[in-house]
């Protein structure tokens, strides 16, 4: 294994991008809870040590569930972050758990709804985000950080309604922008390309955008432009590659000083002559 | 209530759960040996006020919330239709999950002997001590018999006591037939500084002689035949 994808290395930023997210959630709802084993004492995720309403069960994993299950009885709502493998049992509806395996596999004792890809922050972040709202709904929602590249899992469980796909059809282009990049496609899209259909997939969770990617490549006269910095999005990417599917990737890179100014012309350029040679 | 009024409200119970559900299962004996004790828990510490200020009874046994139905029928109480204070549940770790949420109101857990056989119970007894969960009871019901068999021969829980202790719980002893005695011991739970358990010894399908009879001849012999063919009649 390349030190790269070392266990440790992979799982840290998906666990950061969760836990920044969480750290938020506990600061604006004084009705949630976050349970997990001591293992986040191993990650260094200060931020939600010390929390009174952050509870640390050693590493009896085997009771999260039920704990979680009672904590949601009890009219309030939790988040279980903890190894893959103690999450053992089934998922109460209302909770949200993040199973983190970074023991160099992927197994979890629960089904995963949602991979959350090595190494990218934001991706997680906006998965916890999402799932928050799931649960605050009802459902429950299972995110798992993986420590190096696998192929997204396909269930057909699908927990997104069809109005959240997007329609798309013959001659259509569907762009995947990330964050902030979708500064310069506005601006490319503003001087005459507004039959794109744009999206910005921070704002959604991976498995729904790579859906959405692969659904639109299926159809087979529609194109797939994936825009994003060097930082955001290499798992739709890995996704779409490892699924031998064709599609323009647009890195914008990072100027000599390592920042990618979004509104650079450089980068409206770049955008603009892959929706070109696309259409 | 007084005592005779909570005998009585126990007694509706009982006709109403052997009406209801008749020898349809083991566990209907251990569900009649719980209804003293839930009609005393509900009329002392389990009212309807206390029920909705938040007070939570988590049954871990099918058999023992039809019990804390019938009671809750027996005494009339308007408790059953606002259903948020009780639950059933699947372990004894939903229960330490409420009264983690909720330290400042009391959660009684209702329980078996033979739960004490799961491994999560233990787990879930050192989280709740080390989380000092002085809101939560727990309280056991021994009949010494489940699933029609002997708990001691099956998997020995005993000595009770002594185990819970260890793990950090106040524990009291009651006697299910002596009403007095689980209104001291459930009134003393809610007093401790720790974790508590309640062990509430009574007898297999109390008030109905028949299963009494049977319950009483299987502790004794594990090959007695008397429970088996009353729960095989048609």
């Amino acid at each position: 294994m390349s030190e790269r994808w070392h266990p440790h290395n992979g799982v840290l930023a998906p666990v950061l991008g969760v836990s920044a997210v969480l750290e938020e959630w506990l600061t604006v709802s004084s009705q949630s809870t976050v349970l997990a084993t001591d293992d986040l004492r191993r990650w260094q995720l200060g931020g939600l040590l010390g929390h009174d309403r952050v509870k640390i069960v050693g590493q009896a994993g085997d009771l999260l569930l039920g704990l979680a299950r009672g904590i949601v009885a009890a009219e309030r709502r939790v988040v279980i972050i903890a190894p893959g493998q103690q999450l053992i049992g089934q998922l109460a509806p209302g909770c949200v758990a993040v199973a983190v395996s970074d023991d160099g596999y992927t197994a979890a004792a629960v089904t995963a709804d949602y991979v959350l890809w090595p190494a990218d922050v934001h991706q997680a972040a906006a998965a916890l985000r999402w799932a928050l709202t799931a649960a605050a709904e009802g459902s429950s929602v299972v995110l798992q950080v993986v420590s190096h590249p696998v192929p997204l899992i396909w269930s057909p469980n699908t927990k997104f309604s069809p109005d959240r796909w997007v329609t798309v059809g013959a001659g259509d282009t569907l762009v995947l922008a990330f964050g902030s990049t979708m500064a310069p496609l506005r601006a490319v899209m503003e001087q005459g390309k507004k039959s794109i259909r744009a999206i910005n997939i921070t704002d959604c969770v991976g498995d729904q955008a790579a859906r959405q990617a692969v659904r639109a490549l299926t159809v087979g006269s529609t194109k797939v432009v994936i825009i994003r910095s060097p930082e955001q999005g290499g798992w739709l990417a890995e996704t779409l590659r490892t699924i031998k599917k064709d599609y323009t990737d647009v890195v914008l890179k990072p100027d000599w000083r390592g920042i990618v100014e979004y509104t650079d012309a450089d980068h409206v350029k770049a955008i603009s002559d892959a929706l070109k040679k696309r259409s | 209530m007084t005592i005779y009024s909570l005998q009585k409200s126990a007694r509706e119970a009982r006709s109403r759960l052997i009406e209801e559900h008749g020898f349809t299962d083991y566990e209907l004996g251990n569900a009649l040996a719980s209804v003293d004790l839930i009609a005393t828990l509900l009329d002392r510490h389990l009212t309807t006020a206390e029920r909705e200020a938040g007070h939570r009874l988590v049954a871990l046994s099918t058999w023992q919330q039809r019990a804390a139905q019938a009671v809750i029928s027996a005494q009339r109480s308007r408790a059953h239709r606002s259903g948020r204070w009780w639950c059933q549940a699947t372990g004894l770790a939903e229960a330490v999950g409420i009264a983690s949420v909720h330290p400042e109101l009391p959660v009684w857990c209702l329980m078996t002997d033979a739960d004490w056989q799961m491994g999560e119970a233990w787990s879930s007894l050192q989280l709740a001590s080390a989380w000092h969960l002085d809101n939560l009871t727990f309280v056991t019901v021994m009949t010494g018999l489940h699933n029609g068999y002997a708990v001691a021969k099956t998997l020995p829980v005993e000595p009770l006591r002594t185990k819970l202790a260890a793990f950090g719980l106040a524990v009291y002893e009651c006697d299910s037939g002596h009403y007095k005695t689980m209104i001291d011991g459930l009134h003393a739970a809610t007093h401790d500084q720790r974790p508590t358990a309640v062990l509430v010894s009574a007898v297999y399908g109390a008030g109905l002689d028949l299963l009494e009879e049977a319950g009483e001849a299987l502790l004794v012999d594990d090959r007695a035949k008397q429970l088996h063919e009353l729960m095989a009649r048609p």
